[in-house]
């Protein structure tokens, strides 16, 4: 049985994603090193609570190298939204407080508390994509965080991420572009603009959404990332 | 396109799922996680579990209820009832919720808001409200009641709706459960003028609920705003079916999610850790359920309520 290691940001609760993933056939435990989150078979990088709190838990325990150290080496990677968010170049969620930018006046970075200017100012992350974390542009229509069922297009060189209906929880997400032009296949969602619903390449899968929490859409697409171990 | 949700309510005291009329009555509705397996199977896009248990021990079962519901289940689950403090929302988390909803202790202390999203996120906290009308005029407007509806609190539910999820200077809940106190269990509708006063003042998404009793209802309820319909009554007793609803909504044009079917062949899923009789109810029920709908086209959901259909609810059947 394949043993998936999971990475505690220390906010996130991973009883949904143990639950999936053993639904899926796989054996779940906990990362106890940064050694562990670098070797690992197959490690998932679960995505609940901030960019800023995702990223200092990372550095602290020396999980950020060993993840850029493990997704070069093309070993099987499954990041889920901030997962996914924290591998991009930088996130306008600035700040570690609460899921949105403390309303582009206060932020704290890695510790040190800064004085933000909007979009202006940035968090940076693993640099492992290329593009940045932008806050959708909320409206009327457009209600943050996005909370919800959403439809994804896959992406136009195939993947793992078929087209479907997924779910969502997110006020904040990559753009599509810059990781295309990198050579990631990009599956769209659309949320007032396009936005990274999953990215993809070898056997690193970023999802936007939680395959966790997807119904049997999203049970099909680990079942096919734990398969996709098994065969490394 | 976001789609609009149909999120079933499973009101659970001492470990059994009880429905009541206007926060009173309670009379049992079975078993909560044979419910949620069977709901979740169904094609509900969220589950929502309130304890409305009255002791500390109770709270501990309604731990272990949402462990097993989320063994079962592969959509979010919300939990809420009794969140006072981070910790009672950690242990929420850690059972298995994917968010937790918080009513009376958030008006206690507003700052317990924010401190659930600087730890755990915004998307995490839902904001719980309970609207009673202030009076017999739409512009007399709602106050919030806690407590089962037995308390009155004084607060303008419009403005604590706006004030609990406003973002400066910090980030306080990211989504809203509105609850009509006045229409809870009735069936008569959501009470739409509500809903569409809260939808002007925040842009977080709301849940409507209380009232709801057919697709029409919730067609109503997306139509002034709301994100997400939740219900309780017309499910348990089984008035109406997800894919019942599901499709007579799609008929109306609201947007709604395509469940996938598993192909044939493929692993039934989910493949493990489903006990025995959860997995045998909630084959039943799906069978039955696919049944019911056959024959149920766009309106019958509906047709089976005891309290007539209002003139609103004309556009959907």
């Amino acid at each position: 049985m394949i043993r998936v290691i999971m990475v505690e940001t220390g906010t996130a609760n991973l009883a949904s994603m143990r639950a999936a993933l053993q639904r899926a056939g796989a054996e779940v435990g906990v990362a106890r090193d940064a050694a562990e989150v670098e070797r690992a078979p197959a490690v998932v990088l679960p995505g609940v609570g901030t960019f800023g709190a995702a990223m200092r838990t990372l550095r602290t325990r020396g999980f950020d190298r060993a993840i850029a150290a493990r997704i070069a080496a093309d070993r099987p990677t499954l990041a889920v939204c901030v997962g996914l968010q924290v591998l991009a170049e930088a996130s306008d969620e600035g700040g570690g407080e609460g899921g949105d930018p403390i309303g582009d006046a206060r932020s704290n970075v890695a510790g040190r508390t800064v004085r933000s200017s909007g979009a202006e100012d940035a968090a940076p992350g693993l640099g492992i994509i290329p593009g940045r974390v932008r806050r959708f542009g909320s409206s009327a229509a457009v209600r943050v965080p996005q909370m919800g069922w959403n439809r994804i297009v896959p992406g136009r060189s195939g993947g793992r991420v078929s087209a479907g209906d997924a779910y969502f929880a997110n006020s904040y997400a990559l753009d599509p572009e810059p990781a295309e032009r990198a050579g990631w296949t990009v599956a769209r969602g659309e949320y007032g603009a396009p936005f990274a619903a999953a990215i993809e390449r070898g056997s690193v899968l970023g999802c936007q959404f939680h395959p966790e929490l997807s119904g049997a859409y999203g049970a099909s697409i680990l079942e096919s990332w734990v398969r996709g171990v098994e065969q490394c | 396109m976001l789609k609009r949700r149909i999120i079933p309510c499973l009101d659970v005291r001492d470990g059994r799922t009880v429905k009541g009329v206007q926060f009173k009555g309670l009379v049992d509705a079975g078993d909560p996680v044979d419910l949620a397996a069977r709901y979740a199977a169904d094609g509900a896009d969220e589950l929502c579990v309130l304890d409305v248990s009255a002791t500390l021990e109770a709270r501990r079962t309604t731990l272990d209820v949402v462990a097993r519901i989320r063994a079962v289940i592969d959509i979010p689950l919300t939990v809420g009832g009794g969140v006072r403090k981070t910790v009672d929302a950690a242990r929420l988390l850690e059972a298995g919720a994917d968010k937790v909803a918080v009513n009376s202790a958030a008006l206690d202390d507003p700052s317990l808001l924010v401190r659930l999203a600087d730890r755990f996120g915004r998307q995490c906290v839902v904001l719980s409200v309970d609207a009673a009308r202030a009076g017999p005029r739409v512009g007399d407007g709602w106050i919030v009641v806690t407590h089962a509806g037995t308390r009155r609190r004084g607060v303008d539910a419009i403005a604590w709706c706006r004030a609990g999820t406003r973002t400066v200077p910090r980030a306080g809940a990211g989504e809203i459960l509105l609850t009509s106190v006045d229409r809870d269990g009735v069936g008569r509708g959501y009470d739409l003028d509500l809903l569409a006063a809260v939808a002007q003042v925040t842009d977080v998404p709301i849940i409507a609920s209380g009232g709801g009793g057919s697709a029409a209802d919730m067609q109503a309820a997306f139509a002034v705003g709301a994100s997400a319909a939740l219900a309780a009554g017309m499910f348990h007793r089984q008035e109406s079916t997800i894919p019942g609803v599901r499709r007579a909504l799609a008929a109306h044009g609201v947007p709604v999610r395509e469940p996938v079917e598993t192909p044939p062949g493929a692993p039934i899923h989910p493949p493990v850790d489903r006990p025995t009789q959860v997995a045998s109810a909630a084959s039943a029920a799906t069978a039955a359920s696919s049944t019911v709908s056959t024959s149920a086209g766009s309106g019958p959901t509906s047709t089976r309520r005891a309290i007539p259909s209002r003139p609103d609810s004309e556009s959907i059947q």
